[in-house]
């Protein structure tokens, strides 16, 4: 079946994204209070779900990526998940500490970030792999 | 010798009390942030190598960090800081990254990557702080 849905610009999606993405991240920090546990989080959370969400968009072939696909990964990936997240109140929150709660700051949020990243890109390709 | 800590105090700035909601503020400016990001990573396009997030990283903790010290009021910060910055800069596409260039037995470049990314800020940040200090 041909693909008739009109092609809806990069920057409306990236930025509507954006939107959605930063509000999300506003409401964690305020359910939670602003803190360095709140911003952990939010890393976390998206660096899994980004992770996941990128694998299963992988187009093995290298072409380019069909409409739906495209949209997807402008308004989720380039604009959601990556507002959701923030390396700017991770460096700010990182300079307010002490340097031994720095320090520990840091490493927690790289093994986990990365950990998460690691995860969610095995699970998008075993899930792919399934289907 | 000022500690980091004592210059980055929470101040209690007045707010502009232009009553637009803070969710509308932090969304515009997240909007804005993301557009920018977007912008740069098709301006810097470096082959297999994620120099983008590197640089908007960079770019938006220096930025957070200059607005932090300057406590410009709860609306401005809101926008700039928490919209703006916090969506310019991404933490989900530097770890996506850096976990592929490992896995692609790259581990030079994910080293570079995750520790650059950190040095860079940390350093940038710690600038414009004592620069604020001095002045």
């Amino acid at each position: 079946m041909p693909d008739r849905r009109r092609p809806v610009p990069s920057g409306v999606l990236v930025a509507t994204g954006g939107f959605t993405g930063a509000i999300a991240r506003f409401l964690v920090d305020e359910a939670m209070g602003a803190s360095l546990q709140s911003t952990l989080l939010v890393n976390v959370v998206g660096s899994f779900a980004l992770a996941l969400l990128l694998a299963r968009l992988l187009n093995p072939s290298g072409s380019e990526l069909p409409t739906g696909r495209r949209r997807l990964q402008r308004f989720g990936a380039t604009g959601f998940l990556s507002s959701f997240t923030t390396y700017s109140t991770f460096v700010v929150g990182t300079l307010k500490q002490e340097p031994a709660v720095a320090v520990g700051y840091v490493l927690a949020t790289y093994a986990a970030g990365f950990a998460a990243a690691g995860l969610g890109l095995a699970a998008g390709r075993w899930r792919g792999e399934r289907r | 010798m000022t500690p980091i800590g004592a210059v980055l105090t929470v101040s209690q700035a007045s707010s502009g009390g232009s009553g637009i909601e803070p969710v509308l503020l932090v969304g515009v400016g997240g909007a804005a942030g993301a557009l920018t990001r977007f912008a740069i990573g098709e301006l810097i396009s470096i082959d297999r190598y994620p120099a983008s997030v590197i640089a908007v990283n960079l770019l938006g903790s220096v930025l957070a960090t200059l607005l932090f010290v300057r406590s410009p009021g709860d609306e401005l910060v809101l926008l700039t800081g928490v919209g703006f910055c916090g969506s310019l800069t991404t933490f989900s596409t530097f770890s996506v990254q850096t976990v592929r260039l490992w896995t692609e037995d790259r581990p030079a470049a994910a080293i570079s990557v995750a520790f650059g990314t950190l040095l860079a800020c940390l350093v940038g940040a710690s600038l414009v702080v004592a620069i604020h200090s001095t002045l």
